[in-house]
């Protein structure tokens, strides 16, 4: 016998105990390895919105779109490196149900302008920016349906029809892009403004917003009130942020998700702990005459300490490591079979550094006062208890 | 062997001539409960000689278990001192104390205090993990001291599972394990049936006689104390 095998059988002389307290750690780390990845993924939204991009809508409704007349005035502004503008397609695939991202932009400054992205074959890049029917396919999309450069694409607009009143335009697949990181989503479709608005049949010349390249990003506010400036009592008003904000705000629009998984986080971990400490200060508690028989045969306060604090940690580790085996499992599955961003779920070494933290923390918090009480107590009083 | 005549053994007190392994030196202890002090030893000498089998009795709560844990170092006096073989342990501190108790003594309780979780085999192997050897070597001290209480085919049974007389058995294989030169028995027949009393007092005279163990044994039994050589009858000291 070892002494990693003497704290084992201490560990398991309650199997009852044991299997629900072990229980208890398994769900919550469960959860934990569920809500990790979710909070990045809608923390990576944020972070790649570009600080240095301003993004200028319709202060009326951003459903309304602006005229393409207001780009060049943009342009004009000080602070203003480059300016592009999107419009929201509301493509569909094969049935009007399979919804796919599509935006019409000017392919010139798409590169430049949309830094997620990265367009590794010069060759069909600009083979997509000069022909004006072709579109920019990104790569996860193009591997979902086997697309590749010169195939022939029929997509469903919800929003715009062609001039002769058919909804479905069809495009050829002119380049297909990349990530510029591995978090970047590349599941969107990019299609030519002036083929898109020579075509359409109505909204002419108007686009969805802009994205306004900036040089100083500390004079952010002050050249969004520049551009607000400009237009203000136009038919046409604009309202303009930086793309962070917007998409802070967008996130904020669906509740505080981050706030509120990470309160429903703390929770679990607040039952959790309440949970296993009072476990193991039961369990403790039963063992003092057992501690106090193996001082008296030679075993130091530390070591029975220790071993307390071992028995802790292990659960945790043990419990820990099978919830979030679990929840890895579950999210992996999730982003197979999930689109948009669920399909950038993925429990990665981050998550497992963060449950590694807390199965450690949570272990010493948990032990800490039973193996202060076990080390500390008087041999003779303990021998008392186990009578 | 039966049971020696408790009279005849509750005179032979006198001291013996051997040279003293234990020397307890105006040792007090006391208790407090509440806000009186509950005097247990006051000023209390006395010397047990190396291969000594000395009984002490006494009325309940006139020191004698008090007085065991302190020569074991479980416990520490108010004042006086106590001298093991060449170590003063009233001097040590708490982790050498620990340390000299694990290699010096072993102790036999009343209710055994044997590991529930443990097999007799970890039980008895238990002292031994603090101790710097290897597993061969364990096994083989373990191996011969369960040979030695006649327990070596219940090895790998749990207390549980045994009987009170083979649980005390046990537990005197785990005090023997480390080569203790000093055995301290709490009551170590005191909650066994005659024939099973009979059994273990037999095995710790053979410990005393044979092996050459200092014993001592604190009990209420006459029949028990009878087995020592020497009994010292403690009385309670008046309160404060």
């Amino acid at each position: 016998m070892r002494l990693v095998s003497l704290i084992l059988r201490n560990a398991a002389r309650s199997r009852a105990r044991v299997a629900f307290t072990l229980g208890s750690v398994v769900v919550a780390f469960l959860l934990l390895g569920l809500m990790l990845p979710v909070l990045r993924v809608f923390d990576s939204r944020v972070d790649f919105a570009d600080a240095n991009r301003l993004m200028v809508l319709n202060k009326a409704s951003m459903m309304r779109p602006l005229p393409i007349s207001y780009g060049d005035r943009i342009a004009e502004l000080d602070n203003v490196s480059d300016v592009g503008h999107f419009t929201y397609f509301g493509a569909s695939y094969r049935d009007p149900g399979n919804e796919i991202p599509a935006i019409v932009t000017n392919p010139a400054k798409f590169p430049d302008l949309v830094d997620e992205v990265a367009f590794r074959n010069e060759g069909t890049l600009s083979d997509w920016q000069s022909d004006p029917s072709s579109i920019a396919v990104g790569r996860e999309l193009a591997d979902e349906y086997g697309w590749q450069e010169g195939d022939l694409v029929p997509l469903y607009s919800s929003i715009y029809t062609r001039s002769d009143g058919n909804p479905v335009w069809t495009f050829r697949v002119g380049t297909i892009f990349d990530g510029a990181t591995e978090d970047s989503v590349t599941n969107s479709v990019v299609i030519p403004y002036g083929f898109f608005n020579t075509e359409r049949s109505r909204g002419k010349d108007t686009v969805g917003w802009y994205a306004v390249r900036i040089d100083d990003a500390n004079a952010a506010e002050t050249t969004g009130e520049a551009i607000d400036a400009v237009f203000e009592n136009s038919p046409n008003e604009t309202a303009t942020t930086t793309e962070r904000a917007f998409a802070k705000s967008f996130l904020n629009q669906i509740g505080d998700f981050k706030t509120m998984i990470g309160a429903a986080l703390i929770l679990v971990f607040w039952t959790l702990v309440l949970i296993t400490a009072n476990a193991q200060m039961q369990s403790i508690r039963e063992r003092f005459g057992d501690f106090a028989v193996m001082r008296i045969l030679g075993f130091r306060k530390r070591r029975i300490a220790g071993m307390i604090l071992s028995e802790s940690l292990l659960m945790m580790f043990a419990g820990g490591v099978i919830g979030m085996a679990v929840a890895a499992v579950a999210v992996a599955i999730v982003a197979a079979n999930g689109e948009a961003l669920l399909a950038l779920l993925k429990l990665d070494w981050r998550d497992w550094a963060i449950g590694a933290g807390l199965m450690a923390g949570t272990g010493l918090v948990v032990a800490a006062v039973p193996a202060t009480l076990a080390a500390r107590q008087k041999i003779t009083d303990g021998l008392a208890e186990a009578l | 062997m039966t049971l020696h005549d408790p009279e005849i053994a509750l005179k032979a007190t006198e001291q013996t001539d051997a040279a003293p392994l234990v020397v307890i030196d105006r040792v007090s202890r006391a208790y407090r409960k509440g806000k009186v002090a509950v005097p247990v030893l006051e000023r209390h000498a006395m010397t047990i000689a190396a291969g000594e089998m000395l009984a002490l009795v006494g009325a309940s709560g006139c020191g004698k278990t008090t007085l065991l844990n302190l020569i074991g170092g479980a416990d520490r006096p108010d004042a006086g001192e106590i001298t093991v073989g060449e170590t003063r342990i009233t001097s040590l501190s708490d982790g050498a104390l620990t340390d000299w108790r694990g290699r010096n003594v072993g102790f036999i309780f009343q209710f055994y205090n044997l590991l529930p979780a443990l097999s007799a085999r970890a039980n008895v192997e238990l002292p031994l993990l603090i101790h710097d050897l290897r597993a061969a070597e364990r096994r083989a001290r373990v191996d011969n001291a369960l040979n030695l209480v006649g327990l070596e085919d219940r090895a790998d049974h749990r207390p549980e599972e045994m009987s009170g007389g083979q649980q005390q058995r046990v537990a005197i294989a785990r005090a023997l394990v480390t080569d203790a030169d000093l055995l301290l028995c709490d009551e170590p027949t005191g909650d066994l049936d005659q024939d099973s009393a009979t059994r273990i007092m037999e095995l710790l005279s053979l410990l005393n006689e044979e092996f050459g163990k200092t014993i001592v044994v604190v009990t209420h039994d006459p029949n028990v104390a009878a087995y020592a050589a020497r009994t010292v009858r403690l009385t309670r000291p008046e309160a404060v």
